[in-house]
């Protein structure tokens, strides 16, 4: 059974021009004046039971208001949504049983009471028996490690500790979805591995549905088997995270550290003829970029014939520039490269 | 689900105790209220028996009455719905299956339980114990003032909704909002009872809500409003709140449909 069905899906906002004042609020509360934006563009994909899926782009490329959609938040313009058999704005409170959202930048925790309290208000919120609460709660807070936290006002918690809080509340009623909007924001490195493994160990045991929207693609590369690209409110990309490597990774880069010093216009001498594109460190170091039908050995080979080296280091293209030289080429190149 | 409404309320109330502080200042500013009306219109009647219909003894449970009613049904929904909607977490209330708005009226609600035990009771009898006022003998007027006072907290509140969701239309509405604070507080009769307005205005008043808030339960309560009066101005009340629910619910589907939600 699909988990998520999503056909045609477009959002448009009408976003008023603003007249300043007091008078001109006041008028704009009689005649107001719009743009149009669309931020969804009929968009459709398909997603599983017991995926973990990826959801990127840009900032305002419509990730958020595709979730907002998702999640019975917003009402789409136009379009079929089916989430879970819901459609989630029809059925709103019906529905939300049956997910559990997590917003990275704001806090569904109540900010002056403490932890518990929160969990035992969300308790009676989603109507959760006392015993499965019971039971729930002290599998979540043994994984994520929250016992002493659990008596501490939200406001006193730090931001990997409220995170990790606010997952055991998104998932205290055991939803089959998971929604997760950039979770691991501005979250240091040991937390976002706990996070991360969390999130996978709940997705195996419970087979839980995840989609999760990131700028971090470590989190897509640790966790997700799928990925959806959007830009402009369009796909440009929806398949594997391997696929959209060997698409889009056009080479590798060397690093090497010289011996004596060196200068830009030399070491591009040495490779001269070949198609790679060298950048300079500083006086030892530098780096050539070697596309990847090329062979790294030839460049390898003319180099260590014209100087010393102290040291070669190799970078596959990580997801990271793949993502950043698809972002910068912008939807239509793509496009054509998703077709091709 | 109504223990989780509940639960709404008894946690506001918490949470208002948990903050003293502005529970001691806000004694220390209705006290102050109080007294300054009170000397005010002292002044004012002068050697006058009656004023506006009003004699100096009514004129003092008014205002001592007005002020306390007003410590119940006063609560900051529209301040905090505004910014709610500005900073985007209603976005993460709505993921919830519960209603939004009903959170907010058990959360005012919350603060005006809080403000009724702890300020308006104790506030009463200190008020009692400084100036001459009178309270009423009938525990039927009792019963039919708390009546209306719950109402007076609906009324408000729904104009506070009404007023914060103006947020989801205007991207700053902070004028409307300081607006409908003034507005009710001149217009409900805290400031100044109705029947001291000219009588084309209180024409006017009396075809808005703000009356239904301070002046007729006030009213009712010193004596001024009797017999069928009374009930009267209950269905006043009862009218308004009816009345009120459509465009809150209008303003609530059309900010789903049509509108923005703050932070893309």
């Amino acid at each position: 059974m699909l988990a998520i069905d999503v056909h045609q899906l477009r959002k448009q906002f009408k976003v008023q021009k603003n007249r300043e004042g007091l008078k001109g609020a006041m008028l704009d509360l009689f005649k107001r004046e719009h743009t149009e934006v669309t931020a969804v563009k009929d968009i459709s994909f398909q997603i599983p039971q017991g995926e973990i899926c990826g959801y990127i782009g840009e900032n305002g490329a419509g990730k958020s208001t595709t979730i907002k959609m998702l999640t019975g938040i917003l009402v789409p313009t136009s379009g079929k949504l089916l989430v879970n058999g819901f459609v989630p704005h029809k059925e709103r409170e019906k529905f939300v049983h049956g997910i559990g959202v997590v917003f990275g930048q704001r806090s569904q925790l109540w900010w002056d009471i403490g932890v518990i309290e929160s969990f035992r208000l969300l308790r009676k919120v989603y109507r959760v028996d006392e015993a499965d609460f019971r039971r729930r709660l002290d599998e979540l807070v043994e994984t994520l490690q929250l016992q002493e936290l659990l008596n501490r006002p939200v406001r006193k918690l730090s931001l990997g500790q409220r995170m990790r809080c606010e997952l055991v509340a998104a998932l205290l009623h055991q939803p089959s979805i998971l929604f997760l909007d950039e979770p691991t924001i501005g979250l240091d490195i040991v937390v976002k591995t706990e996070i991360r493994e969390f999130l996978k160990k709940i997705n195996r045991e419970h087979g839980t549905t995840i989609l999760l929207t990131t700028h971090d693609l470590q989190d897509i590369e640790a966790l997700c088997s799928r990925v959806i690209m959007l830009d402009d409110g369009r796909i440009i990309y929806d398949g594997g995270l391997e696929e959209l490597k060997e698409r889009w990774g056009k080479g590798r880069e060397v690093q090497f550290q010289f011996t004596d010093p060196i200068s830009l216009d030399a070491v591009s001498a040495w490779t001269a003829g070949m198609d790679v594109r060298w950048t300079k460190e500083n006086d030892l170091t530098a780096k050539v970029w070697i596309p990847r039908e090329m062979n790294v050995s030839d460049v390898l080979s003319r180099v260590v014939g014209s100087a010393e080296i102290s040291d070669i280091k190799i970078f596959e293209t990580n997801t990271d520039e793949i993502v950043r030289e698809i972002y910068k080429t912008g939807s239509s190149e793509a496009k054509e490269a998703v077709r091709a | 689900m109504l223990s989780a409404y509940l639960d709404f309320v008894r946690i506001r109330f918490l949470m208002m105790l948990a903050y003293r502080v502005n529970y001691y200042s806000g004694i220390i500013i209705y006290a102050i209220n109080i007294g300054a009306y009170y000397f005010m219109w002292k002044a004012i009647f002068g050697d006058a028996e009656t004023l506006g219909g009003f004699t100096v003894m009514q004129m003092t449970t008014y205002i001592a009455v007005s002020w306390m009613a007003r410590a119940f049904y006063f609560n900051n929904l529209d301040r905090e719905i505004s910014n709610e909607i500005r900073d985007g977490s209603v976005a993460v209330q709505m993921t919830r299956p519960i209603s939004y708005l009903m959170v907010k009226l058990m959360q005012g609600f919350g603060e005006g339980v809080f403000r009724l035990l702890l300020f308006m009771v104790p506030g009463m009898i200190i008020v009692k114990l400084i100036f001459p006022i009178e309270l009423p003998a009938d525990p039927m007027r009792w019963i039919v003032f708390f009546v209306m006072l719950w109402f007076s907290f609906l009324i408000n509140t729904q104009l506070n909704i009404m007023t914060g969701l103006f947020a989801f239309f205007v991207e700053n509405n902070q004028g409307l909002m300081n607006m409908k604070r003034i507005a009710i507080d001149l217009l409900s009769g805290v400031i100044l009872p109705m029947s001291f307005f000219p009588g084309w205005a209180r024409a006017v008043l009396s075809w808005l809500p703000f009356q239904a808030i301070t002046y007729l339960p006030s009213s009712v309560f010193t004596g001024r409003l009797n017999g069928s009066d009374v009930w009267n101005a209950v269905l006043v009340q009862a009218i308004w709140f009816a009345v009120l629910t459509v465009p809150i619910a209008w303003m609530w589907r059309a900010a789903r449909t049509r509108l923005f939600v703050q932070g893309g």
